[in-house]
C-alpha cells in the first residue's frame, strides 16, 4: 500500500481533491448549493467585462467563506493578457491563486503551452500561487515545474466535451515524472472519469461542465467528491494487476461434482 | 460640454467633469462587485467620487463571473 499524504498546494492544505469550476450553472444559488453539497474547498472564477444592459450579481457573494478562490485567465490569448487578468484579480479582490489558461483557438480551446510557461514564470515571480492548465507534454510540464508552478493541470480531453481521459497515457507520464501535484482538468464528464484519474495517481481533479450541465448539479457535485475520494483510496491500496486469462476466485479443489477415480 | 470616452469597447458621450461613480451609476443598476479600470489602471472604489473621467479615456467595467 502507498502511504497517504495531504494535498499541499502553495503551502496550503486542500482537503477535498475535487475542485469545481463555477461557470455555466443554472443559477448562482445552484452553484452555491453545489459547492456546499460537494463540500468543495477550491473553486475557479473568471473575469469579464460587465454587460451593462443586464443586471449582474456579484458572484463572489455566492461562494461560501473559507473556499479557496482561484481566478482563471480565460479570455487571454497570450502570456501578456493572462498576466494582466491575474494582476487585476489580485488588485481588485486580493485573489492570488491563478489558473493560467491561455487559449487562442475557439474551436478546440486547446491551451498554448509556450505562452502558459511565460505567464507562469512572470506570475510566480510576483508571488502568485500558479496552477497552469496545459496540454500534457512532458517537456512543458518540466519547464512549468522549474519556473515554480505550484501544480500542473493537464487536460483530460477537450474543455466541456465530457469525453473523459482521452489523454490518459500522457497524463500517466506526468504522474510518474513530475514532482508537483498533478490536477487533471478539462473534459471530465462523469464521476467515474474522476475516480479513474485518481486511481491512476493524479492528485486532484477539476470539473465544471460535468457538474453545471447535469440535471441535478448539487447531487452530482457530491458524487464527484465521493468518486475522487474513492479513486484516491483505490490508488493508495494499490489495485490488482489485470490479467489476460481468468484466475478463479473460489478454491480449485473439493468440487461437489468431481468423480474420484 | 460633451466629451467622448470608450466604455467596454463602445463609444460613449458624457458630460465633461463626470466622476467615475456617476458614470458607473448611469450605466448599471447595482455597482457591487464591479471593478473599474481607467486607462488600464484600477480605480479604487473609495476614489470613484473624486476621480474624473477625461476626454479619450478608456474605461472598463469588469466583474468576477462563473468560470471553469
Amino acid at each position: 500500500m502507498i502511504k497517504d499524504s495531504p494535498l499541499i498546494i502553495g503551502g496550503k492544505e486542500i482537503k477535498n481533491r475535487f475542485f469545481l469550476g463555477t461557470g455555466k450553472f443554472k443559477s448562482k444559488s445552484d452553484m452555491k448549493e453545489s459547492i456546499l453539497r460537494g463540500q468543495v474547498d477550491l473553486v475557479t472564477v473568471a473575469m469579464r467585462r460587465v454587460d451593462i444592459h443586464r443586471h449582474s450579481e456579484n458572484i463572489l457573494e455566492y461562494i461560501p467563506e473559507g473556499t479557496v478562490i482561484m481566478v482563471n485567465t480565460s479570455g487571454a490569448r497570450n502570456a501578456k493578457e493572462a498576466v494582466r487578468i491575474a494582476r487585476l484579480a489580485k488588485e481588485a479582490a486580493g485573489i492570488d491563486w491563478v489558473k493560467i489558461e491561455v487559449i487562442d483557438d475557439s474551436k478546440y480551446l486547446l491551451p498554448d503551452n509556450y505562452e502558459t510557461i511565460k505567464a507562469t514564470e512572470t506570475l510566480v515571480g510576483e508571488g502568485f500561487t500558479v496552477l497552469p492548465y496545459m496540454h500534457p507534454d512532458l517537456y512543458a510540464a518540466r519547464e512549468l515545474q522549474a519556473v515554480g508552478a505550484a501544480a500542473v493541470m493537464p487536460l483530460g480531453s477537450l474543455i466541456g466535451s465530457g469525453q473523459g481521459l482521452e489523454a490518459r497515457r500522457f497524463i500517466e507520464v506526468l504522474i510518474r515524472e513530475i514532482d508537483v501535484p498533478i490536477v487533471v482538468d478539462a473534459g471530465i464528464g462523469r464521476p467515474s472519469h474522476a475516480a479513474d484519474a485518481m486511481e491512476m495517481g493524479a492528485d486532484a481533479v477539476l470539473a465544471n461542465t460535468a457538474v453545471a450541465a447535469a440535471g441535478d448539479s448539487p447531487t452530482i457535485a457530491k458524487a464527484f467528491s465521493m468518486a475522487v475520494e474513492a479513486g484516491r483510496l483505490a490508488y493508495l491500496s494499490e489495485t490488482m494487476e489485470s490479467k489476460e486469462i481468468a484466475a478463479a476466485s473460489s478454491p480449485l479443489t473439493g468440487f461437489l461434482f468431481d468423480e474420484k477415480k | 460640454m460633451k466629451i467622448d470616452i470608450t466604455v467596454n469597447g463602445d463609444k460613449h458621450q458624457i458630460n465633461e467633469g463626470t466622476d467615475v461613480e456617476t458614470l458607473v451609476n448611469s450605466l448599471v443598476k447595482k455597482s457591487s462587485g464591479i471593478i473599474v479600470e481607467l486607462n488600464e489602471t484600477i480605480v479604487n472604489r473609495n476614489t470613484w467620487k473624486t476621480q474624473k473621467v477625461e476626454a479619450g479615456d478608456v474605461v472598463q467595467l469588469i466583474s468576477f463571473v462563473g468560470g471553469g
